[in-house]
């Protein structure tokens, strides 16, 4: 994702400049929702704390390979 | 289900990352705090639902009482008796309890109006046939609206994630300056590399990385999101799919 300006087709859709995917014309380029999905589909899940110099320091819990069977210690 | 870690029995909040049928398990037993947990989770994916309704022809004030009336069903556990949430993705399980809950309606709706009267039921069954054939093409556009709709409630729901673990933090402030660069409430473009870095103190770089960082952190909490929707973890990636491709379909129809 970037923030290329928007192609238009017209009729109140935009087309995203990264995957193609025509979106509203309402919602900027940059926030495209399948470049948004995929961009969690390929999150590296053991890409944790170690490569990010300030962790998760605002609480956010990022996903880790054991993590991904359960959640707050519920088994999926 | 180990309910301690750190969470306060009866507070909702210890839901906040349990997968869907965990929840419908923990309301059926009527377990502390459950009850407004899966009214919340009901409350995130309740515009998907409307806007099916509203595809299948409901007017929208008949589709908002029907989106309201199902969850209320739901919310008083009528339809968790006829689900295995054992098996399957909360969003086919919605939609197929929901269009369980409309032809009921439909048939209680029917059964009112035929009255006994035979004339009326004629032109009554006809045009429920003109509706049948209109329903065959507009079901399946109903469908992929709805899972395009559960896509953008996903992304808002992880985006509501973010603020909530930001403000926990004390990181409101942070959170509004990068907001714009997930989610899909808010249409305007994305403020520049330049310009956050400005507004948080930081080199051209270092709020590079910073917006980086935060888009990975919201991916995180997406995938999160999408993983208690399912019952099984190696069908995240093809759910993901799925959405993307229910989003490739909708052509921007939202």
């Amino acid at each position: 994702m970037n923030d290329d300006k928007v192609t238009s087709p017209g009729h109140g859709i935009s087309v995203c400049p990264i995957c193609g995917t025509k979106i509203p014309v309402s919602l900027a380029p940059a926030l495209c929702p399948v470049c948004q999905l995929k961009a969690a589909l390929t999150v590296n899940l053991s890409d944790s704390a170690a490569t990010e110099p300030e962790g998760l320091a605002n609480g956010v819990e990022e996903l880790t390979p054991g993590a991904i069977g359960s959640f707050d210690h519920y088994e999926v | 289900m180990n309910q301690e870690h750190g969470s306060i029995p009866g507070d909702p909040a210890q839901f906040r990352t349990t997968c869907w049928s965990e929840i419908l398990v923990a309301a059926e037993s009527q377990m502390p705090g459950s009850a407004e947990a899966l009214s919340t989770l009901c409350r995130d994916y309740w515009y998907p639902l409307y806007a099916f309704a509203r595809r299948r022809g409901y007017p929208s004030h008949d589709a908002q009482d029907l989106t309201q009336g199902f969850f209320l069903s739901i919310l008083k556990r009528h339809a968790l008796k006829q689900a295995d949430p054992a098996r399957g993705k909360f969003r086919s399980f919605l939609l197929g309890s929901f269009q369980n809950f409309l032809a009921d309606e439909s048939d209680r709706a029917r059964a009112l109006k035929r009255g006994g009267d035979r004339e009326f039921l004629f032109l009554d069954a006809e045009e429920n046939e003109s509706r049948y054939e209109l329903e065959q093409t507009d079901q399946l556009t109903a469908e992929k609206i709805f899972d395009a709709r559960w896509a953008m409630a996903l992304l808002t729901r992880a985006a509501k994630r973010l603020q909530e673990e930001y403000a926990i933090a004390g990181e409101t402030t942070r959170f509004e300056i990068l907001r714009s660069f997930v989610g899909v409430e808010l249409g305007r473009s994305p403020p520049t590399y330049e310009e956050v870095a400005r507004m948080l103190g930081l080199s051209a770089g270092a709020a590079k990385t910073t917006i980086h960082r935060f888009r990975k952190q919201y991916a995180a909490l997406l995938r999160q999101e999408v993983l208690r929707t399912v019952s099984d973890p190696t069908d995240i990636d093809e759910e993901i799919r799925a959405l993307c491709e229910a989003l490739v379909v909708a052509e921007g129809r939202l």
